[in-house]
């Protein structure tokens, strides 16, 4: 078993598989070897790691993802997400955005996907209004300019 | 140990990731100085404010955010570039490209380049965007294949006003060879029907 210690003090006792998880934590348990220690986690709250903790019991027994993916290489990407995944998910933006950070911090890639699918999946077919208060992002064009921008007729030469 | 991964945290996408002018690339130091040239102020004050869903879009690394872009279709990078002067000028950049390479790529069936003669924008939005890239009005119809060659989507009206079948303007330019000099024509026989009515 490995202990794990969030930013707001709290441990948490999981399985070396489900912690393994994350290649951070899996990484460090190769580096400094097992110990009785916890593994402080700065970065991540305990309500977080939890909900984390949660989607890597589930797939604990999923196969490893491969190695050296051509990161270069443009194909077609979907945002299909399991049956599971999407209810797991389901959270308020708060929590999803906290969650694709800690899947960042902690490296757990298939997380991390789940994570921005579902924020793209919230961008499509919006338009640029709706974006806007999706994300806060403030509208600093000019009505003339905004009505000038739709039509996105300037030719290559002007920029 | 509160920082394991340097290369994904040292680079947030904070508001002032792209002034349009700088310099290529959407990461900027956090820790530079403050004083650099600004272009986007009004914005930059207000991005700030917390609200729903702001923090993605404010405080998340960089990297992230590409990701959840590389989902995306040409439409949606689109319209995300339509939303700000500093998302538009980080979208419309060279160095930006592959974004929207990537959201090509997700559209089964569309070829993988953009036509030398569009810009990555004025393309999304003749193949996707409703809007008459003249009037600006709603034009849902899109296929009267003699426009491609225009590289311009038009509502049926201003079809009619702005476009003239290829045999008088053949008469109005002196020469049906002269037809060869109308961007794009020589690329498709279709434009036989049309050419600039200006």
């Amino acid at each position: 078993m490995i202990n794990l210690t969030t930013s707001d003090n709290e441990t948490f006792t999981v399985d070396k598989k489900v912690a393994e998880k994350s290649v951070l934590i899996k990484n460090m348990l190769e580096d400094v070897g097992e110990s009785d220690q916890a593994i402080p986690l700065p970065n991540v709250t305990a309500s977080v790691l939890k909900k984390v903790l949660e989607w890597c019991e589930h797939h604990k027994d999923d196969p490893a993802p491969p190695e050296n993916e051509d990161k270069d290489d443009t194909r077609k990407r979907t945002t299909d997400i399991s049956e599971w995944d999407q209810k797991f998910i389901a959270v308020d933006q708060e929590m999803l955005f906290e969650i694709i950070l800690a899947a960042n911090y902690l490296d757990i890639k298939a997380l991390l996907d789940v994570g921005c699918k579902t924020v793209a999946n919230m961008i499509k077919g919006k338009t640029p209004e709706e974006i806007r208060k999706l994300f806060n992002i403030v509208n600093d064009f000019t009505p003339e300019e905004e009505a000038q921008i739709k039509k996105e007729n300037e030719w290559a030469e002007d920029r | 140990m509160s920082n394991n991964t340097p290369s994904l945290s040292d680079t947030t996408l904070t508001p002032d990731m792209t002034p349009v002018d700088a310099s290529p690339g959407p990461i900027v130091d956090q820790h530079q100085p403050r004083a650099k040239k600004r272009r986007i102020k009004r914005s930059e004050e207000t991005m700030d404010i917390p609200g729903r869903g702001s923090k993605i879009y404010t405080n998340a690394p960089i990297e992230i955010f590409l990701e959840i872009l590389s989902y995306l279709d040409p439409l949606d990078i689109l319209k995300i570039s339509q939303t700000s002067k500093t998302l538009r000028g980080f979208l419309n950049d060279k160095e930006s490209q592959y974004i929207w390479r990537q959201a090509r790529a997700n559209v089964p069936g569309l070829p993988p380049d953009l036509p030398v003669d569009f810009t990555e924008p004025q393309y999304a939005a003749y193949l996707f965007q409703e809007i008459c890239q003249v009037c600006g009005g709603t034009t849902k119809k899109f296929g009267r294949i003699g426009l491609a060659a225009l590289r311009v989507r038009l509502c049926s009206k201003c079809t009619v006003q702005h476009c003239m079948n290829a045999g008088p303007a053949a008469k109005i330019l002196g020469g049906i060879q002269r037809l060869l000099l109308i961007p794009g024509y020589s690329m498709f026989h279709s434009v036989l029907r049309y050419a600039y009515s200006d």
